[in-house]
């Protein structure tokens, strides 16, 4: 029975390897399937268009146009500064700034490759003008970007809500602790490669009124995680209205406090925004039709079956469901896999007693270790780029931080109060 | 460049600027949803129309970024391919696409005539107004993926 859906995997794999966009590597096997099957020639676009006709999923485009809105605004450089005040002195000074920066920042955008795009620019650039190399500085960018997609506001943790039928709401805070335990993991690796590779750091500790300066300019910014949860909590407004509020209030604070606003800012951001958009809601489209012909070929079922063969044991199904996530990773960009192997791990894992919301952050972060992993690895492309360094030397440069996610993503797998704690005070 | 490329830059960026309307519109529709509800004005339908936009804002840009090659895409190992099959390569994977937006526009205007008396909740907006934009979208493919495929032939022939 799930034969063809396999065909159908190998089929994608093939397309994509050869440089098919991945949205067509994964319509073109669910469309020849659904012709062979003998569907109606409409199936494919009708399934397309009414998986992108969704409330939740303007989301998306939102919570883009924030950080394209940060990113051509003054935001990223005060969080930049007030970041650089209070871990500047630490060892590996601007490595750490770095991981710090990327957190606040995701925890506005929800987007890894926003992050990387807007105030990875600015880390990259400082960070090499400070006298760190290009590779590590690449690579600490692609790592530190990794924590963010599970603190909230988080793009793939939306998503995960919408495919798993679970509160959006319950898994953004979900996601909360288990980036901060990442963001620590990655200051102490940090510190430590600092130390034996003699990194710079600022040469004295900023005073209490320089932090409580830059606390002030930036202030306004690191309130929209606050407004945004808040908000969400109190019912005020629903995830999706919480991205429209949060672009509302960056352009509110762009005006008043930072008076940086006109419309070419506006116009310039919304275009930016709709490309970066286009790239990932199309591919999400294509997946759905993907991943329904996968359901109907039992391709679900037999991954269930496989696995509980192996073993009924959550410890050992969490293993091999996240090895075979690591391995998806490698070639599937993080939506794109998440929208595909959702319907088809999440009945496993729920078999075995894992809480759907935990099932969410450990394959959010689990998908996003595929940004910084050859062939793909997105965010090492986009980070080597910026730097302008050949991208093999920072998938290199990548490795320690590599371990580093790992043992976390070990962490939030076999500790779920990490993620689920939280949810008892609420 | 050919006068063929240039109606396809200008279309482009037309899409562009379409797309990015489109953003606007979600934006101030999901804003006053927002107060609407809060301060209990009873506006319905906005979220219908929001959500129409976003199909539209997607189908615009499909197109857009296919011309400008700005889809995501593997090419660690297409890198290593020889030169002289990177023409092949090349026609081998506009093919794939030609099929990929062939399926989506046939669908989308069999959708059109199939749900013609259709219209969604709340706002009672045509559902053929949500193909029309898939067939946009897919149409715009087409014409780039024929006439890469017109360039590519022209090409092996020299």
């Amino acid at each position: 029975m799930a034969v063809l859906g396999l065909i159908a995997v190998l089929l994608f794999v093939a397309l994509a390897s050869v440089r098919v966009p991945v949205w067509i590597a994964l319509l073109v096997p669910a469309a020849l399937y659904s012709a062979l099957s003998g569907q109606p020639l409409l199936f494919p676009a009708v399934n397309m268009v009414r998986e992108l006709d969704s409330f939740t999923l303007l989301a998306i485009p939102l919570f883009i146009y924030v950080g394209s809105l940060m990113n051509h605004g003054e935001i990223t450089e005060k969080i930049f500064e007030f970041a650089d005040d209070v871990v500047g002195h630490y060892d590996g000074g601007l490595a750490q700034v770095n991981i710090l920066t990327s957190l606040i920042f995701s925890g506005i955008s929800g987007s890894a490759l926003a992050d990387i795009g807007g105030v990875g620019r600015v880390l990259i650039d400082s960070m090499k003008d400070a006298g760190y190399d290009g590779d590590f500085s690449a690579a600490i960018t692609s790592a530190s970007a990794t924590a963010g997609p599970i603190f909230p506001p988080s793009i793939p943790l939306i998503l995960y809500g919408i495919i798993a039928e679970v509160s959006v709401v319950s898994l953004l805070l979900a996601g909360a602790l288990p980036a901060l335990l990442t963001v620590a993991f990655l200051m102490l690796g940090t510190a430590v490669i600092a130390k034996t590779r003699g990194l710079p750091s600022n040469s004295e500790r900023a005073s209490l009124r320089k932090i409580g300066s830059s606390f002030a300019k930036a202030f306004p910014a690191l309130l929209t995680p606050v407004i945004l949860i808040a908000g969400m909590l109190g019912g005020l407004f629903s995830p999706t209205e919480a991205a429209a509020v949060t672009v509302f209030y960056i352009l509110l604070i762009n005006t008043v406090v930072y008076r940086f606003l006109n419309l070419r800012y506006i116009w310039n951001a919304a275009t930016e925004t709709v490309e970066t958009t286009g790239t990932i809601v199309i591919i999400l489209g294509a997946a759905s039709v993907f991943s329904y012909m996968l359901s109907v070929e039992g391709v679900d079922r037999l991954f269930e079956t496989t696995v509980l063969s192996l073993s009924t044991n959550p410890i050992i199904v969490l293993i091999l469901v996240n090895l075979v996530l690591l391995f998806i990773g490698l070639f599937l960009d993080p939506i794109a896999a998440l929208v595909m192997m959702t319907p088809i791990v999440l009945p496993t894992l729920t078999e075995v007693g894992v809480d759907p919301i935990h099932a969410g952050v450990i394959m959010v972060f689990n998908l996003m270790l595929g940004l910084l992993t050859p062939p793909l690895g997105l965010s090492v492309y986009l980070s080597a780029d910026i730097a302008d360094v050949p991208v093999w030397d920072v998938f290199r440069e990548t490795r320690d931080y590599y371990v580093i996610l790992a043992i976390a993503l070990l962490v939030i797998t076999y500790y779920p109060p990490l993620s689920l704690g939280i949810l008892e005070y609420l | 460049m050919s006068r063929v490329e240039r109606a396809f830059d200008r279309a482009t960026s037309a899409l562009y600027r379409g797309s990015a309307v489109a953003l606007l519109l979600i934006l101030v529709l999901m804003l006053v949803r927002v107060v609407s509800r809060n301060l209990s004005l009873g506006i319905s339908g906005l979220q219908i129309v929001a959500q129409a936009a976003a199909v539209w804002l997607t189908f615009m840009i499909v197109g857009a970024l296919e011309w400008e090659q700005r889809h995501i895409e593997i090419d660690y190992f297409t890198d290593r391919i020889p030169e002289r099959w990177q023409p092949l390569h090349e026609i081998f994977v506009t093919l794939v696409g030609t099929y990929a937006a062939y399926v989506i526009f046939v669908g989308s205007v069999i959708a059109m005539v199939t749900f013609a008396d259709s219209t969604s909740p709340a706002v009672d907006i045509p559902i053929p107004v949500y193909y029309a934009a898939s067939t946009l979208g897919a149409g715009f493919l087409l014409s780039i993926y024929g006439y890469r495929i017109y360039t590519a032939v022209q090409e092996v022939r020299r």
